[in-house]
């Protein structure tokens, strides 16, 4: 069973302008604190380089990018925390929560926003993802939430499990997604320089194709 | 898990104002139309009893919070199971200033149990520099894409009798599913049945009641 310290958490937060990456970031730094891993696409995956990428590659590494985030929610992660911050939930890590709760993810709905849409309720779709509809409201909460979601979700949620085993859209794209992955951590984005970065988007634009 | 008869479609996408509710509508009949069933959340889902009352005075009192805390899980249930036990193919409907989130859950519910996905958009916008979200254009890349509702019909044939191997009802995952999974299937399940049961009380849509019922 997924328990504090075990496992890396996905952090689906929306990631369009500075705040909101270092609002993600926070969240990142408490589950740090708490013991977990986590992930952050714009940090550890394609989002944050396609802005250096040659015109002519975007369209793969979009590509690319959903292969690898969706990889990442199926089977490199183990647990999800989104953020649904913002006038209406970014549609993005709605998609990405949804993703994780269909795979027998546990996951935690971050909210620190007055908007609702009925009646002071949340859209029953996004937070019936979380056992009990909860939402927690404060960053310092989350790793105390998540592992009441670690316990509502079962404990047949290992460590590193899940993924499907059959093929078809969603397991090509987890297998496409683990091969971009696999090529990120041979020739990490951290240690390279600019002119390297491009050369290891161009073998990944190459690697998922048009 | 239920006998296979025609495909079932789960028609997903916004049904919060009269031009919305009337879409969806329209996807129903054209689906409908062409042989298949269809579920249809503000038809036949528990939204068909409450979405009239949303945002009412009545909602705001507190002692009625357990109630809608209650039909929030409850309506969620329903669609959860839908997709994941009665339904086998979901067709998204995208239009919208930014999509339906509670569409774009329903999507995802369906690509992660291996559901094939019908998604249609005939509007202009795609965020603020043309393009859609990434996850939401990574999915339609994958998914049958189309731009006008009459085109649903033909994409639905290509997913069920233009390929070998049918889809198979029923969550497609090899992973078993999660135990707040099942519960929330098995939760649905009940509701659904009772919903069965009350069909004759449900209301008109008061957003397009002047046109009649939806």
């Amino acid at each position: 069973m997924v328990t504090r310290g075990e496992g890396t958490v996905y952090v689906a937060a929306p990631l369009r302008f500075g705040e909101q990456m270092k609002e993600a970031l926070r969240i990142s730094e408490v589950l740090e604190a708490g013991g977990w891993k986590s992930y952050l696409s714009r940090r550890d995956g394609l989002e944050g380089r396609l802005g250096r990428a040659p015109a002519e590659l975007l369209g793969a590494l979009e590509k690319a990018a959903f292969a690898l985030e969706t990889f990442q929610i199926v089977e490199g992660c183990d647990s999800l925390v989104v953020s649904i911050n913002g006038r209406v939930p970014d549609e993005g890590c709605v998609f990405k929560a949804s993703l994780a709760f269909a795979c027998g993810k546990p996951l935690v709905i971050y909210k620190r926003d007055h908007r609702t849409v009925f009646n002071g309720m949340n859209n029953s779709m996004v937070v019936g993802l979380s056992p009990g509809l909860e939402t927690v409201s404060r960053t310092q909460d989350i790793p105390a939430g998540l592992e009441r979601a670690c316990n509502a979700f079962g404990a047949e949620v290992e460590v590193g499990c899940r993924g499907v085993g059959e093929k078809g859209p969603l397991g090509d794209t987890v297998e496409r997604g683990r091969l971009v992955w696999e090529r990120i951590e041979r020739g990490g984005f951290q240690a390279e320089k600019p002119g390297l970065a491009v050369g290891l988007l161009r073998d990944i634009a190459d690697m998922v194709g048009s | 898990m239920p006998e296979r008869g025609k495909p079932k479609i789960y028609c997903s996408g916004p049904l919060f104002c009269p031009e919305e509710v009337r879409e969806m509508s329209e996807i129903a009949r054209v689906v409908e139309d062409a042989g298949y069933d269809a579920f249809l959340p503000q038809r036949d889902g528990v939204e068909a009893f409450v979405m009239n009352s949303v945002n009412g005075v009545a909602g705001d009192l507190f002692v009625l919070r357990p109630v809608k805390r209650f039909l929030s899980r409850a309506t969620f249930a329903v669609d959860i199971y839908q997709i994941a036990r009665e339904c086998d193919c979901l067709v998204f409907n995208m239009n919208g200033r930014v999509p339906d989130e509670g569409g774009v859950a329903e999507t995802a519910v369906a690509f992660g149990l291996g559901k094939p996905v019908v998604i249609y958009a005939d509007d202009s916008w795609g965020g603020m520099d043309g393009r859609r979200d990434l996850m939401l254009e990574g999915v339609s890349r994958i998914s049958e894409l189309v731009d006008e509702i009459d085109r649903i019909p033909a994409a639905l044939y290509r997913i069920f009798e233009g390929h070998a191997a049918r889809p198979a009802r029923g969550a497609d995952t090899a992973a078993p599913l999660s135990a707040h999974m099942e519960d929330t299937i098995d939760f649905g399940r009940r509701v659904n049945a009772f919903l069965g049961m009350m069909g004759f009380l449900r209301p008109g849509n008061a957003l397009v009641d002047e046109e009649g019922r939806t």
